[in-house]
């Protein structure tokens, strides 16, 4: 006897699409999470929607790729503000943005030339601004999660420990919270558990599908501008930037770069640190002292970054794989703004295999909900450790303490 | 690193190079391109092999750092303060290249 038709294991992004696309198709859908809504990838994101970006001639396929997300992001979106409209691109060689604005444009992408915003120093001497919004994740969580609680989808708090084959369906071993286990039945399987995948992939004895990558993400609250900037330039160090402004109207920024490590078991030692630190005197090279001297804190958190193997990177083409004869669907968008795509494609997969009927309308767009009536949080709107005051200007806080920051 | 004038490499399973003026390290990436492993702190007195997964790395102001490789992803997988650990002790694997 089956439990449901479709087991769709992890409530990120991916997860809840997937499981909003095959509940309104008129499947029975078993959602399960092991923690809170946002404990993993999607909520460790800048959340940059990305148009184009400066993936340059190397990803012919993206732009294509991320104006058709684009197309669901819009509908999904319709009623939440962006917390930046767009995203300013800085450089410090003019001819890699000269470079750079050709290839977007001919890409199809919309930009627009501007001087040098104020809270940048002169050092990026040249700029411009991409049609790139960025999102308050948290707030498109919360709404996502909202809306699978209203469209039947049975959640079942717990991990899925193994999936395998079991007469023409699946059946997943899934340890829950208490400690106890419990197996459910259905017919077919979608793993978007991000992080999780590969372990689970292992223990069913799956192909390894999935790669890991650890990168870390720095956290500055204080009296700061909202903005979002893309500091491409990987020679001199790039970065990504991105706001979300809390209740009391304080921006918190998110920093981090284009930098990947192992994600194997070991202690990283002081790895966060010394990433930390490259981050900041960064930092301050490209952001004006008056804005750098209004952080009352630094925090900060490791995030993990997923994608298919073999050609997946942090930039992958394709976001979804079926294992088991078609039975277990892998959904591994490698990046926040292709969670849509993985979803769909999952979602149609396992459409085709239990006879459900199609549907091309997308979703419905998102409401937003208050925080107190939603378990779903991006990582920075949690308790984290922090440095109060830190001074960004003289001498930086050393390795050792930022790496604390990381291992708390 | 264009323009670094001097750089380091080290044989590792995968040669690694490091800019002695950023302490950057560099690896090849499939496609040919360099891939940043890790962006460097600053200028670099000596970056030499440690052992068959680690580069030692000895800053200008004295400051000795361990960077462990993952021999499966072959990236930086661990960065630690080299604290009582000799210089380069398999002095005979050095491949220093000044460029």
């Amino acid at each position: 006897m089956r439990d449901g038709d479709v087991i769709v294991a992890g409530a990120g992004m991916a997860g809840l699409l997937t499981a909003l696309a095959l509940a309104r198709r008129g499947a029975h859908v078993v959602l399960v999470e092991p923690s809170r809504v946002g404990t993993g990838q999607s909520g460790q994101s800048h959340g940059y929607l990305h148009r184009g970006y400066a993936y340059g001639p190397d990803e012919p396929r993206l732009p294509a790729l991320l104006g058709s997300a684009r197309k669901h992001w819009q509908g999904l979106l319709a009623r939440i503000p962006p917390v930046t409209a767009g995203s300013t691109i800085a450089f410090s060689d003019p001819d890699a943005v000269r470079r750079a604005e050709r290839y977007w444009r001919d890409s199809g992408l919309a930009v627009r030339p501007r001087t040098t915003p104020e809270w940048l120093t002169e050092a990026p001497v040249a700029c411009f601004d991409s049609a790139e919004p960025t999102y308050n994740v948290g707030v498109v969580l919360r709404g996502l999660w909202a809306q699978a609680c209203s469209a039947g989808i049975e959640v079942r708090p717990g991990a899925v420990e193994r999936i395998e084959a079991s007469g023409d369906g699946v059946r997943a071993r899934i340890t829950e919270p208490d400690g106890g286990t419990a197996v459910v039945r259905a017919r077919s399987a979608v793993l978007a558990a991000g992080a999780g995948t590969p372990g689970l992939l292992a223990r069913s004895g799956l192909p390894a599908a999935v790669q890991l990558r650890k990168a870390f993400m720095l956290v500055l609250r204080g009296r700061l501008p909202a903005v979002s900037a893309v500091f491409p330039e990987r020679e001199e160090h790039g970065l990504f930037l991105a706001s979300r402004v809390g209740d009391d109207g304080l921006a918190t920024w998110l920093v981090s770069d284009f930098q990947s490590f192992d994600s194997g078991g070991c202690d990283p030692g002081q790895l966060a640190g010394w990433w930390a630190r490259r981050v900041l005197l960064t930092l301050r090279r490209v952001v004006n002292a008056t804005v750098l001297a209004r952080v009352d804190a630094v925090s900060g958190y490791p995030a993990t970054k997923s994608g298919l193997l073999p050609s997946s990177g942090t930039v992958a083409h394709e976001f979804g794989i079926e294992l088991l004869d078609g039975r277990v669907v892998v959904a591994g968008p490698s990046k926040l703004t292709l969670a849509p795509l993985a979803a769909r494609h999952a979602a149609s997969t396992v459409a085709t295999r239990l006879g459900l009927r199609s549907d091309d309308g997308g979703w419905d767009p998102i409401t937003p909900v208050p925080p107190d009536r939603s378990p779903a949080r991006e990582t920075w709107e949690t308790s984290m450790a922090a440095l109060d005051h830190p001074d960004l200007l003289g001498r930086l806080p050393d390795i050792g303490t930022l790496s604390e920051l990381y291992h708390r | 690193m264009p323009g670094d004038g001097v750089e380091v490499v080290v044989g590792l399973a995968t040669e690694i190079r490091v800019s002695l003026r950023t302490g950057d390290l560099m690896a090849k990436a499939s496609n040919s391109q360099d891939r940043l492993l890790l962006a460097g702190l600053g200028p670099l007195r000596s970056a030499a092999r440690y052992d068959e997964e680690a580069v030692l790395l000895e800053t200008v102001s004295g400051e000795r750092w361990l960077v462990r490789m993952s021999p499966v992803s072959g990236l930086v997988a661990t960065v630690e303060p080299a604290v009582g650990v000799g210089s380069a002790p398999r002095g005979g694997d050095r491949c220093a290249t000044a460029t």
